[in-house]
């Protein structure tokens, strides 16, 4: 199969991940008082701050998925695992991406053979461990045979849909203004692409500031009243 | 199809899902089948609110089961879509509750309150009720739907209400009934012991049938069943997809590349590049 099928396969909007109960942060945006014409500019922001780290973050996941050896892949993935978490301060968001992981691989693991990532039954008590979203889309990226740039390009896009496609549901707008945007957000995803696909190690992760991303995302966690998970 | 026995070594539960409009007493007859089988089972719920916990909330201070056991879904304002084509976040939800309380004798998956058009996926629940209640009319039984034509049971809710709203009762059973070809309808009130018994008693006959294996998810659909017009019936024209649990209905929505990936349906056979060493045939021992 082609990557480039995969890779439309893995960007649809219908692929079952659960992911139609995010909004991308846009929903707490919103009710924090951010207008909607200010989506394109809060998208930018994503794509040069958190997006960026969860793509190379992706990007990460996928190489170490290639380069170690079957069976020896976990215990890098883990370091990766933890390079993203340190560089997530808010813990609503992530648990929202340890959900969206957990939903992820339910849907990779039932495609490609990723019983190594999915661990062994652990039966009745604690949990498998719980991988946040970024390792596991990099490494079905792998096994998908997406490339680094292809990769990465699906962790930004998928961002950029997540939070248009939550904002029309929250204030509804001509939805072909919402495909402008995401056709206007091109050149920064493309950014994004670029300033991610030479990583080589977990070190080398970005670890940008978005306070107020985190800062909403830990808000609405607590709110009473919303449509999104995050 | 749910696996019907465990997943990753934890005992499955019986799935019931509680479908129907807002406002229909979904709630209430959740708390209701708490406080009548919290006692002799192991009972859990998943609520999906559209925009609130307020379901979650209101079960947890109903104080029929542990609040622990009561979680919420959000459903990102599409409740269809969370109890039927992505299910996801529904099923971790289910196991979730199923790892942390285990053994698990039956959890419900209330709905969000959305048209009549919502009914679960067989993929989330074993069985589902739908519900109404005679204060939304009496005309609503014979307008249809999927869930009140086929789903397991159909509810009746608020008898007690219908001298009020000038409803006729066993008219509006009668239309059930005839809406449904004979499938279980409830007229239940919480003030009508007999009622209450009749509901109780059917979820511990669906819970023994589970348990022997023989209790068929089906699904209610969201189109009616059909023919096609030279009398074919379209089952038999596609027996070579569909296994023996659809012996008499199912309609043109060929729902069976389930994320659960039982083999029932042979899909292992047809799932495209199966022939590939790194496409898996798809076993529900291999579920994450």
């Amino acid at each position: 199969m082609s990557a480039a099928y995969l890779s439309l396969l893995l960007a649809d909007g219908r692929l079952p991940t659960g992911a139609h109960t995010q909004s991308g942060g846009v929903e707490p945006a919103l009710h924090a008082g951010m207008s909607l014409a200010e989506v394109p500019h809060y998208l930018r922001v994503r794509l040069r701050t958190v997006t960026e780290t969860e793509a190379g973050t992706a990007v990460l996941a996928r190489a170490t998925w290639l380069a170690a050896e079957p069976g020896h892949r976990t215990a890098p993935l883990a370091v990766l695992d933890q390079a993203w978490r340190a560089r997530t301060p808010s813990d609503a968001l992530r648990d929202a991406a340890d959900l969206l992981g957990r939903s992820y691989l339910r849907m990779a693991a039932a495609v490609w053979d990723l019983d190594e990532l999915v661990g062994p039954a652990a039966g009745p008590g604690p949990a498998r461990r719980v991988w946040c979203r970024a390792v596991v889309v990099g490494v079905t990226a792998a096994v998908a045979g997406l490339s680094t740039v292809e990769t990465a390009r699906l962790v930004a896009f998928e961002d950029v849909q997540t939070v248009l496609a939550a904002a029309l549901k929250l204030v509804p707008f001509d939805p072909s203004h919402g495909v402008a945007w995401a056709a206007a957000a091109e050149p920064e995803v493309e950014r994004l692409v670029a300033s991610v696909a030479g990583l080589t190690a977990p070190d080398e992760l970005p670890a940008h500031s978005a306070p107020l991303i985190e800062q909403w995302g830990q808000l609405h966690r607590e709110t009473e009243r919303r449509l999104f998970r995050a | 199809m749910p696996d019907p026995v465990s997943h990753g070594g934890v005992p499955r539960s019986l799935r019931l899902g509680v479908a129907g409009p807002v406002g229909t007493g979904k709630s209430s007859l959740i708390a209701l089948l708490c406080r009548e089988l919290g006692h002799r089972l192991s009972v859990a719920v998943v609520t999906n609110d559209i925009y609130t916990d307020e379901d979650a909330r209101f079960l947890r201070s109903a104080g029929v089961l542990d609040p622990e056991r009561i979680r919420a879904v959000e459903t990102g304002a599409c409740p269809h879509t969370a109890i039927r084509d992505d299910v996801t976040q529904n099923l971790l939800a289910v196991e979730d509750l199923e790892r942390d309380f285990a053994p698990v004798d039956l959890v419900l998956v209330e709905s969000g309150g959305d048209n009549l058009t919502a009914t679960f996926s067989p993929a989330l629940v074993d069985a589902q009720f739908f519900v109404l209640d005679v204060a939304g009319g009496g005309d609503v039984a014979r307008k249809g739907g999927p869930g009140i034509a086929r789903a397991d049971v159909l509810v009746v809710n608020k008898t007690d209400l219908a001298p009020h709203v000038g409803v006729d009762v066993l008219q509006m059973v009668h239309d059930a009934e005839h809406a449904r070809d004979g499938r279980r309808v409830v007229a239940l009130s919480r003030t009508d012991a007999e009622s209450v018994a009749e509901l109780r008693d059917w979820v511990l006959q669906t819970l023994e049938r589970f348990r022997a294996g023989t209790l068929v998810p089906v699904d209610p659909g969201p189109m009616a069943p059909h023919r096609h017009a030279e009398g074919q019936d379209h089952a038999e024209s596609h027996d070579h997809l569909h296994g023996p649990d659809h012996p008499d209905e199912h309609d043109h929505h060929h729902e069976h590349d389930q994320p659960d990936g039982h083999d029932q349906h042979g899909w292992g056979e047809v799932r495209p590049g199966g022939e590939e060493t790194r496409y898996r045939h798809v076993g529900a021992a291999h579920r994450p």
